[in-house]
């Protein structure tokens, strides 16, 4: 059974729009981002590899993690990532695979009291597919 | 007509046949049920394992190795960081607490590990069981299964499984820790571990302890020309740091992992093999299932005059179907309900190995899925139970009267 993605209702969000700023003093969501949090939305990214084992969430990046040795540098790595709750554990996908994820937009520092982890921005009851 | 009594007298006048077939679909089910029930276990257990670690930082070489060792303390000759790593790691924003990982020496086949304070309580998330932590440099950690009570006097030697009593045994002679505390139990191989402050670790082979105006001290900061060590535990504040640490320290003559991408590409493996057993399951099993019902259908051969008997009493073919599915369903219902109980205790086996080889902690208990693959098994053979039903179902009176 194919995860409802394709169809489900959601609005398409990039990357590009999650912040406005992102300075050493903090950052401020996109206006566009806010004006989805709490709503459903699709983002197109990739699964960067995973830093729990068999656990429901995993980082959607904009760029696919840096698997070429020519490319890799600190300054490689976005802040601007995005983590992912799934509704239930899913296989890990390889990093340079583009994946869909569907899923409830949720903003604000937050700290997740299983691993003990902070994040920005996440997916709720996400579902995701190969893009 | 209720057939059911004629099904128990026929089921018992022919018990020890009927229980042999009973065993032999039954084990065919625990072997699949086992199978499923350890490649959870072992999954389970590994990842709790792993839980603590967010990020193991290490010389450039194999990350399964550096996880192995950090995690599993499985004994591995790691080549040492250079010095600036441990203190630079420490002063990461991002970093809530780094730990040192010093292997080596041993007690009584228990890894002595030099770490940082924070190791033993998990950055404070899992207090010791009993007693305190370590606060000076000659004092000690044991896991939760360690056999040392606190108070005990531990002296610590090269390499593992050395007694006290061998003479060749490279001892560090004259240094010896007490121990002061016990760690709530973590289900993995740290539980036969003891955690001992780093600096000793240094100490006792020459190197200092780290701290050059305070050689007393324990934990960070450390110097910068502080020693090396062949590994170091980071745990991240937050998941963004977790990634901009792992980049950085990708680079520069280092590497750093997260066990978990280690342990995905192990379960990736562990599923494949895993897929392979259950399909060899799944053929033994329908392979006796399939001689089960030859031996059922040889069986009504027979005894077809009995069955032409009983149809001549007055017996509907109905009823001659139902007596032989009756039969066949008990015998495949009880070998699924027996091969589960089979498969439980096939998986504890298993679960007992890995607890004494690998140090990990396996459930080894029955989930949805064992119940389902059993459930399954004995429905396909409700199903195929039908087949030699038929057969009697189908049997002329006349011809079975005449050939008695």
């Amino acid at each position: 059974m194919p995860p409802a993605v394709a169809g489900s209702p959601g609005e398409k969000l990039a990357f590009a729009d999650l912040y406005k700023s992102f300075g050493v003093l903090g950052y401020e969501f996109g206006d566009r981002a806010r004006e989805l949090a709490g709503r459903p939305v699709v983002m197109r990214g990739y699964m960067a590899p995973p830093l729990k084992a068999e656990s429901n969430f995993f980082v959607l990046t904009r760029q696919p993690m840096a698997l070429c040795p020519f490319c890799q540098s600190d300054a490689d790595w976005p802040v601007d990532i995005v983590v992912v709750y799934l509704k239930r554990t899913q296989p890990v996908y390889d990093p340079s695979r583009r994946i869909d994820v569907a899923g409830m937009l949720e903003l604000g520092s937050w700290l997740d009291p299983e691993t003990g982890f902070v994040s920005a921005i996440r997916l709720r009851e996400s579902e995701l597919r190969a893009a | 007509m209720n057939p059911l009594p004629l099904v128990w007298a026929d089921l018992r006048a022919r018990g020890a046949g009927i229980l042999a077939l009973v065993l032999l679909v039954a084990f065919a089910v625990a072997m699949g049920v086992a199978v499923s029930a350890t490649e959870r276990g072992l999954r389970r257990a590994s990842a709790d394992a792993a839980r603590p670690f967010d990020l193991l930082v290490g010389m450039p070489g194999s990350p399964t190795q550096l996880v192995l060792a950090g995690v599993y303390l499985q004994p591995t000759a790691l080549p040492l960081l250079p010095p600036e790593t441990l203190p630079g790691l420490s002063r990461e924003k991002g970093a809530a607490w780094v730990s040192p990982l010093g292997f080596g020496d041993s007690w009584r086949g228990s890894p002595i590990v030099g770490v940082a304070p924070e190791l033993a309580i998990d950055g404070g998330r899992r207090p010791v069981a009993e007693g305190r932590n370590f606060e000076k440099l000659d004092e000690a950690v044991v896991g939760a299964r360690v056999k040392a009570a606190l108070g005990d006097t531990i002296e610590p030697s090269h390499g593992i499984g050395q007694d006290d009593d061998d003479g060749d045994a490279h001892v560090h002679h004259g240094t010896h820790y007490t121990v002061v505390g016990r760690m709530a139990p973590t289900g993995g191989p740290w539980d036969r571990a003891i955690l001992v402050p780093i600096e000793s670790v240094w100490a006792i082979h020459g190197f200092g302890t780290g701290h050059a105006a305070e050689p007393e001290r324990i934990g960070a900061p450390w110097d910068a020309d502080a020693p090396g060590v062949p590994a170091v535990a980071v745990n991240v504040r937050d998941v963004a740091s977790a990634y901009v640490i792992r980049s950085k320290y990708r680079t520069g003559g280092t590497t750093a992992v997260f066990p978990a991408e280690v342990l995905a590409g192990l379960f990736a493996t562990l599923g494949d093999v895993g897929a392979v057993l259950r399909v060899f399951a799944i053929a033994a099993q329908a392979l006796v299932v399939a001689s089960v019902l030859m031996v059922v259908l040889v069986a009504i051969a027979a005894r077809r005059n009995l069955i032409a008997i009983l149809r001549a009493l007055g017996a509907p073919r109905i009823f001659v179907f139902l007596l032989v599915w009756s039969e066949v369903a008990a015998i495949l219902v009880a070998a699924g309900a027996v091969g589960l109980a089979l498969g439980l205790c096939l998986a504890q086996g298993v679960a007992a190995w890995a607890d004494r080889s690998l140090g990990l902690a396996l459930p080894g208990t029955l989930g949805s899925d064992e119940f389902l693959l059993a459930l399954a098994s004995a429905g396909a053979g409700l199903v195929a139970a039908v087949l030699p039903a038929a057969s009697a179902y189908r049997r002329s009176v006349a011809e079975g009267l005449r050939s008695a």
